[in-house]
């Protein structure tokens, strides 16, 4: 009985997603024809810019799709999720999807022990900021410290070492000040009750402020128009796996992705936030902070403690982001990465996702393929912010869960009716 | 549901402790007339104006016990829609004003009515609101007047100043009370407006009261549905002038991204003057005068400050003033403890002998009421 309860429940929950991005959709399909264009045409296109294969052109094409094979003019139909040929643009989304999962887990880790701290966007841009200083910084020093004066002639083994050692530190630095500006945003919030949300969206102003300030004065590299710090040194990337992995496999799949290791790590600290949070005593303190304060503190859980850690790991995860960014993808802070608000994006994920961290896994990458259409189409004169509409509108209507679960509810009884049961179970099933 | 720094005391011990900050206020408007050039003095004056109205909103909403942090949106609003109506039908700038009041206050009734009908999450429903608002001013901005950034044309003109005929003629003050547009004397004039109509109509006793305690308030026949969706539009017409403001009322063009953070920081100054109209006021005074100052240090260029850090001096008082009013609140309670102590003192060692918070020893029901801030 309580498995069935459990699964029908989650099939709930996904039919009101489903039902949420249809009424999203829906619902924006009012402004696009407002902006004079046809919603089917401009939603395929959309889909086809963010999930796509090349020559995507229908909702259809997205599965399955006929391919004209350019040596022998035959056409095959293949199925298209890995058809990559020129490159898949699901690879691209998912190395925008990795900071969102990682800053995604950083907000289910706060919302779970009952802090609404949206600061993720602060602390991903301290993190990137780090990892950007560190990764032309440390090998730098470490070159000097080995006594080598041109880093071509470097021994094999030390740039073996440095492959290893450089990305680790430049991760850990980032760990450190993304949980450092999150700490504060705990300890206020411990120490003086101050509102998490009110504060962590001061701390991200500052935050932005301070990066947009060393990007342009003291780490600014040359006298480009746009400031940008110095590029990191190739010691401290993360290897895409078109260069490392699949190199030599050639597989066109990931080709013009940096899609790499940076993934592993997204889906890796899911799983291990995962077990925190559901298989270890403390990742127990610290939802049962949220679900009851009273109860949890008359239980003998620290309170004040499992909110400071939970502060500290969603920093840390966020700070990891902001690294991957910088030496996963970017290679280096161009002015302006601060503002993008791409930590906020997690915050989204989050609440889409209702803080399940395999909803997280689902809805990262659904998100960023929304942006990426958006991004990418120029449908007629659709503007690119229709992704961002699309997702505000679909937030709405999965909000609405308390309204539509009781219309899914009402569809379920009816179709009890309709089918001709009973509605008290027959004997047999329910021994069964 | 998340609550905010400040409940709203209803009653503070000690009177000197009460007006600290509006003697602090007055304080600091007595140095400033005397010292620092009557320039900065106006332009933050008059730059406080959307932090007033966006303070009244805030706190007319969680006065009536609803967390409105959608203020940024509904300020987003107001100052494209006072743009586009002027653009639009070239009437004149007043009219602008009128439709962004409009605007905020339909955004705000839309607003209650998903809160209150559809029952979604105050905070979720605020964040979605905000980038809803945000990308679809951006997107109307495009596909309606095909400008990118910016919004502006000659017909637009912006709000004039008004000399007010008595008391410009002051000889030190007269400039800094007159020669404003008519969006800052609707704010002072606002601020007197909800201060009477929280604390001297019985529809704002109501408020009040919803805000306190709503089941209260039901059963004793408030119609709670009504006192907030009245709130929550009030709230969005003030955001909307604030945006008005911003918008026609310092320049006469909309340029994306011109609120800023804008609405946010109004949620604070609420928060900073206990959601009271009045004090609110005097705190955005100050708040602004921060903001004011960090442009006239920043159109200084023999000081060499990079703009950057200085954009931050704003955000970093906010930060201060978060931090003040949460030691302010917490040396309430110990006042209030102290007085509880020297009464119940007796009554209360009884119960309390044998109990250690955290320790795994079975707690008794009381300890949960009275010793609440006393964990750490």
């Amino acid at each position: 009985m309580n498995e069935h309860t459990g699964f029908r429940r989650s099939l709930e929950t996904i039919g009101v997603a489903l039902l949420a991005i249809f009424l999203g959709l829906l619902a924006s399909s009012v402004f696009v024809i407002i902006a004079g264009s046809n919603p089917v045409d401009a939603y395929q296109r959309l889909f086809c810019e963010g999930f796509g294969a090349r020559g995507c052109e229908t909702f259809g094409n997205l599965l399955v799709q006929t391919v004209v094979n350019e040596d022998t003019g035959e056409s095959q139909t293949v199925f298209s999720p890995l058809h990559g040929t020129g490159g898949h643009s699901l690879a691209l989304v998912l190395e925008r999807a990795t900071p969102l999962i990682l800053t995604a887990l950083s907000a289910t880790v706060a919302f779970k022990a009952g802090l609404f701290s949206i600061g993720m966007d602060g602390q991903f841009v301290l993190g990137a900021l780090a990892a950007a200083f560190l990764g032309y910084w440390f090998p730098a020093q470490l070159y000097t410290l080995f006594g080598v004066t041109d880093p071509e002639l470097a021994p094999e083994a030390l740039n073996t070492i440095m492959h290893i050692i450089v990305p680790a530190v430049c991760l850990g630095a980032a760990m450190m000040a993304g949980a450092f500006y999150s700490w504060i945003a705990g300890y206020l919030k411990v120490k003086l009750n101050i509102n998490v949300l009110i504060s962590t969206i001061i701390l991200n102003a500052i935050a932005v402020q301070f990066v947009g300030y060393m990007v342009n004065y003291p780490l600014r590299s040359d006298m480009n128009n746009i400031a940008r710090t110095a590029r990191i040194d190739e010691t401290a990337w993360l290897i895409p796996f078109n260069r490392g992995l699949f190199a030599n496999a050639d597989i066109e799949w990931f080709s013009g992705s940096r899609l790499g290791v940076g993934f592993i790590i997204a889906v890796v600290a899911a799983v291990l936030v995962w077990y925190f949070l559901y298989r270890t005593t403390r990742g127990y303190e610290q939802r049962m902070v949220n679900g009851s304060p009273l109860f949890a503190r008359f239980s003998g859980i620290p309170g004040t403690h499992a909110m400071l850690r939970a502060m500290l790991i969603s920093g840390a995860l966020s700070g990891i982001a902001g690294a991957i960014e910088v030496i996963g993808v970017e290679r280096r802070i161009v002015d302006g990465f601060a503002t993008a608000g791409t930590g906020f994006d997690g915050v989204l994920v989050a609440i889409l996702a209702r803080e399940s961290i395999v909803g997280i896994l689902f809805v990262a990458p659904f998100i960023a393929g929304l942006e990426q259409g958006a991004i990418n189409f120029q449908f007629g004169n659709l503007p690119r912010q229709l992704g961002n509409i699309i997702i505000a509108l679909i937030i709405l209507f999965n909000a609405m869960e308390y309204f539509l679960r009781s219309y899914i509810a009402a569809i379920w009884r009816k179709r009890h009716i309709f089918s001709g049961k009973s509605i008290t179970p027959a004997p047999t099933e329910a021994s069964s | 549901m998340t609550t905010i720094a400040a409940n709203s005391p209803t009653r503070q011990p000690n009177r000197w402790v009460r007006f600290l900050p509006i003697f602090i206020g007055i304080f600091f408007l007595v140095l400033a007339v005397a010292v620092l050039p009557p320039s900065l003095l106006q332009s933050s004056i008059r730059l406080a104006t959307p932090y007033t109205l966006g303070a009244l909103a805030s706190l007319i909403a969680s006065r009536a016990g609803v967390l409105n942090l959608a203020i940024e949106g509904k300020m987003v609003l107001g100052s494209l829609v006072a743009v586009a109506i002027l653009y639009r039908t070239g009437l004149d700038s007043s009219a602008g004003v009128l439709a962004a009041t409009l605007a905020g206050g339909l955004l705000g009734a839309v607003f209650s009515l998903l809160y209150l009908k559809l029952r979604i999450n105050l905070v979720i429903l605020a964040l979605a609101v905000n980038l809803f608002i945000e990308n679809i001013t951006v997107f109307f901005m495009r596909v309606s007047f095909g400008s990118f950034g910016t919004l502006a044309d000659p017909s637009i003109r912006g709000l004039s100043g008004i000399n007010l005929p008595l008391i410009a003629d002051i000889p030190v003050i007269g400039p800094l009370l007159s020669g404003y547009n008519i969006i800052v004397y609707i704010s002072w004039l606002m601020v007197i407006v909800v201060a009477i109509i929280l604390y001297r109509t019985q529809f704002g006793r109501h408020i009040r009261a919803v805000g306190e305690n709503i089941g209260a308030a039901e059963s004793v026949g408030i119609n709670v549905t009504r006192v907030q969706v009245f709130a929550l539009t009030l709230s969005g017409m003030l955001a909307g002038i604030a945006g008005a403001f911003l918008s026609i009322g310092v320049l006469s063009q909309y340029v994306e991204g011109m609120v800023d953070g804008r609405g946010w920081t109004a949620i604070v100054v609420a928060l900073f003057a206990f959601e009271r109209p009045i004090p609110a006021f005097l705190t955005a005074l100050f708040f602004d005068f921060s903001e004011a100052s960090s442009f006239y240090l920043q159109s200084r260029p023999e000081l060499s400050l990079p703009p950057d850090l200085f954009l931050a001096l704003p955000q970093l008082v906010t930060l201060g003033a978060l931090i003040a009013v949460a030691l302010r609140i917490r040396g309430n309670e110990i006042l209030q403890r102290r007085r509880f102590v020297s009464q119940f003192g007796h009554e209360l060692g009884k119960l309390r002998s044998g109990i250690v918070i955290g320790e795994r020893q079975p707690p008794k029901a009381i300890e949960a009421d009275t010793d609440e801030s006393e964990r750490e």
